[in-house]
Order: structure tokens, then sequence, then C-alpha cells
């Protein structure tokens, strides 16, 4: 075999796409799928430049600027939606969202197991009140 | 893998017998290390994980001359898969954030050792500095509180997990099929370092004694229909490389070095010349299998860089030094790999702006329309004016 050439960048280009997909499937958080996107771009954008290098021209360069180009407008666009969609719910959870799902297809339910508790909070400190309670009058009118 | 080579036709043995316990461990690493409610021990997970990665290095890591490149082609590639790794596995986004700008970084050294700085610079300048940045900001302003329930749990990890390995198992297999053929290594491993040593020889007799064989380029040639016989038998393509490859040594490069044999005295430049022609043609050979590309009556422009369809640097008259030995003028000649040039920046921007200015121009329209649109979605609907 020859000793470091082309099919090694290519495959850790197939790599990185590879891990980026299992994780944009897989997440839920939206900003981290975003993410295993742009991931999938990088392991193609080294698989360009390999090529580029093998063939000694510069077309494969040419295009991973223009991909890199691209990926940033998708991720004005995509950062823009992602902080209309939080507005709507207070959460960055994607599978709040499963009703703009198709209408044949069935609700994706993930095995809801309820998340460990977390430690109760420290009970506040009671202090005692520092004088006679003042005088209110009751509440005649309810806007 | 005997499974493997079952289902594949009999040349499967180009495919490493470590691919799949190396895409096996991988497999299991990251479904355990994938976030739970109630996560298995991470230890496992991350033993499991270092097993993938030693399969993985048995079968990328070549034992040779260790070159600098070499070295930091692993340590980039490695540090890139890790990181990779760790980000679709973490359970906190900000440390996720972070793993995916180690991944831009190693990914960057790789665009280095591959000759191109200035891509470089320009991705750590974007992607590291600007849109990771972005992301951080719109997570600390989402998420101030951490890890939500969101982080916690992972959709059909089994399924993603099988489908996303067996994707990268398909690619690293046809990558390996198509770029590394060990039937055609075991032949001409026997044949030309005997071609290469015939070449520095000074006399003829010294020459044919080292090529070892009185019917070199006949048995040569014999040997490469034979591999060309058995792709048929097989249904594989031939690839037309290979073709001429046998045609030029069965027709040429045999009758040249037959003909300055015969010769009275026996011509010693041809001969050598015959044997470094034969080591070009092996380069070439070595260069273009598994490759496609336009005709060459497809005229590509050269502006950015020599067309990969145009036959490669030819090889210059030999030169004759004052001991006899032959020197080539140009080191590169005959070898697919021209240089790269030195002012990359230089180049890309005439590249960019004579082969590529219409690409260019709509670049420059997305990034207009891209700007325009995130303002005009992220205003609250109060403010639209």
């Amino acid at each position: 075999m020859t000793p470091l050439s082309l099919p090694n960048y290519l495959i850790v280009g197939a790599i990185l796409f590879c891990l980026g997909l299992i994780g944009f499937l897989t997440r839920r958080n939206l900003i981290i799928m975003f993410l295993c996107a742009e991931m999938m771009l990088q392991g193609v954008a080294i698989n360009l430049v390999a090529f580029s290098r093998h063939w000694g021209n510069l077309q494969g360069q040419a295009f991973t600027l223009f991909i890199i180009t691209v990926a940033a407008c998708e991720a004005a666009i995509a950062l823009a939606l992602i902080l209309v969609l939080f507005r709507n719910r207070r959460s960055l959870d994607v599978s709040l969202w499963q009703d703009l799902r198709e209408p044949d297809v069935e609700e994706t339910n993930d095995l809801e197991e309820p998340l460990p508790e977390p430690p109760a909070p420290a009970p506040l400190p009671r202090l005692t009140p520092a004088g006679p309670e003042p005088v209110r009058s009751e509440e005649t009118s309810h806007v | 893998m005997t499974m493997l080579s079952a289902l594949l036709p009999p040349l499967a043995d180009a495919v490493e017998p470590t691919v799949m316990p190396a895409l096996l461990a991988g497999a299991i690493a990251v479904w355990l290390l994938l976030p739970r409610p109630k996560p298995f021990p991470r230890l496992v997970g991350a033993a499991a994980a270092a097993a993938a990665l030693l399969f993985a290095g048995a079968f990328l890591v070549h034992v040779g001359a260790a070159s600098i490149e070499g070295v930091l082609f692993y340590a980039f590639s490695g540090i890139a898969i890790l990181a990779g790794g760790l980000m679709i596995t973490q359970h906190n986004p900000a440390y996720a954030a972070l793993s995916f700008t180690l991944v831009v970084l190693s990914s960057c050294g790789l665009f280095l050792l591959q000759a191109a700085p200035f891509l470089m610079a320009s991705t750590v300048i974007i992607y590291a500095g600007a849109i990771i940045v972005t992301f951080l900001f719109v997570l600390m302003l989402a998420q101030w509180r951490g890890p939500s329930d969101a982080d916690d749990r992972s959709r059909e990890p089994l399924l993603a997990t099988v489908s996303g390995f067996i994707l990268m198992g398909a690619l690293v297999v046809v990558v390996q099929l198509t770029y590394e053929a060990p039937v055609l290594d075991t032949i001409l491993e026997r044949f030309i370092p005997d071609a290469r040593a015939a070449a520095k020889k000074e006399t003829a007799e010294e020459m044919a004694a080292a090529l070892k064989r009185e019917d070199y380029f006949t048995a040569l040639a014999n040997e490469l229909s034979e591999y060309e016989k058995t792709l048929e038998d097989n249904q594989r393509p031939v690839p037309r490389s290979l073709v001429d490859y046998r045609v030029a040594i069965d027709d040429e490069i045999s009758s040249e070095w037959i003909r300055a044999r015969a010769a009275r005295p026996p011509d010693v430049n041809l001969m050598r010349h015959a044997l470094e022609r034969l080591d070009e043609e092996t380069n070439r050979l070595r260069a273009l299998r598994g490759s496609h590309l336009p005709g060459v009556d497809v005229t590509l422009s050269p502006s950015s860089g020599p067309p990969p369809n145009k036959p490669p640097l030819p090889a210059e008259e030999l030169q004759w030094d004052e001991r006899g030995d032959a020197v080539l003028k140009n080191p590169m000649a005959g070898t697919r790999r021209s240089a790269m040039p030195a002012e990359n920046v230089a180049h890309v921007g005439r590249s960019l702006f004579t082969d590529f200015l219409l690409s260019v121009e709509l670049g420059g329209v997305i990034l207009l329309v891209a700007t325009i649109g995130a303002i005009a979605i992220a205003q609250r609907g109060g403010e639209r004016t």
C-alpha cells in the first residue's frame, strides 16, 4: 500500500461525515443538530482539498471556499430561525415541534424515562420578623 | 472477514481485514456514549472508542518510512475523529461546541498538509472564529441554566448508529476498492524494484542480470493480462489505465529494450531509458487507478492549475552526469502529483476570478440575501415595519 496518499484523507473525511450524520439524527438540541450538520460539511471539505492536492490544481480549494461561504450564510439563517423557535416555546428541544410533521406520520415518542431527580434545593432560612405587622386596609376595588 | 468476502466477488481481498472490527467497535462506542437519562458507564464507552481507534489505526497506518507528514496526519486526523465522537455524545452543549472547535482546528491542520494555507487561515477565521462563537453566544442566551432536558435524551440511538456506521463501512470499502489493489500491488512489487535497481547499473550485462529473468517484460505483461482476465471473469470493470500500462509495456518498452540489447555494442542509454519509462508508467498507473476523468478532448481551463485530464508532466530528456548516472531534469516528472503553487493565495485569487467568477458573484448574492433574511426573521413581531 502507498504510505500516505489520497485514500487516507478520503477515509478521514468519510468518518467525519458519518459521525456528523449520526449526531444530526440523534440529538434533540437544535444547536447541536446544527453543529453536526456543520461537521458533515467539514468532512466534505477535507475530501475536496485532498482531491485538489491529488490532481495538483486549485479547483477543489475554490469549491471549499464556496462551501465555507454557504455554511456561513446557513449559520446566520439557522440561528435566526432557532431564535424565533426558542421565543415561542422557551426551549431548544426539537421534539416540541412535532406537530409540524406530515399528517400520516406517527408522532415520535422517545422513551420518555423520567430524568433522575435533581437534588432538592436547600431550604431558605427563616428570619424572625423585625417588628409589628403594619395595618393594611381591605382591598375594595379589583381591576 | 469471510462473511464480507462471500458477499463481494473474490477480489474482496482489497478490503483490509481490520475494517469490520474497527467499525463494530466504533458503533458500540458511539451507541454506549450517546446521552441517556441513565447513561451507561462512560469508561466502557471510552474503552470501546479506544479499541475502535486502535483497529482503525491498524488499517490506516502503514509502518514504513516515518515522515513528518505522516506523524502530523495521524495526529490531526486522530484528534479530529476523537473530537467528532466527543461532540455527538456530549451531554453539555457548550462542551459540544468546544469539541467542534477542535474538529475544525484539526481539519485546518489537514488542509495545511494538503498545501492549502489560505483555506486553513480562512476556515480558522470564519468557522472557528465567527460561526462557532456565534453559536456559543446563542447557547449562552438560550440555555444559561446549563444543559436542559433535551440534552439528556437521544432519539433512536441504535437505529441512527447502525445506519451511520453502515454508511461509513460502505464509504470505506469503496475507497479501498478503488484506490488499493493488493493483487496489482503484489504483481508490481515482484517486478518493479528489479527494474529500479537495474536502471542504476553501469553496463548492459549488469542491467540484464539485475532484472533477474530474461523475459522480464513479457512475464510482467502476461501477469497483467491474467489480472485483467480475472477482473473480466468477475464482471469487474477493467481500468483503462491498466490496459494502457500493459500495452505500453508490451509494445513500446519491451521492443525498445530488445532493440537496445541486440545492438552491437548494446546501447546502455537506451536500455536505461526503457527502464526509466517503465518506472514513469508505473507511477502514472498508481496515480490514475480508479479515476474518472472527462475525456482529453474536453478542454479545461488552466487558470486553476494543470487540468486533470491532460497527461502528467512529460518526462524530460534524461541527463547524464559525469559518472554516467541518469538524472532526471525534473524530479516531479512522471508522477501525477505536480507541485502546487507556493503562492497559494495569489493563485487561489487568480483561479477564483477567472474560472469561478460567476460563482463568486453568486456567492456574494447569497451572502447579501442571508444577511437580509436573518435580520428579517429575527425581528420581534412588534417591531416589524
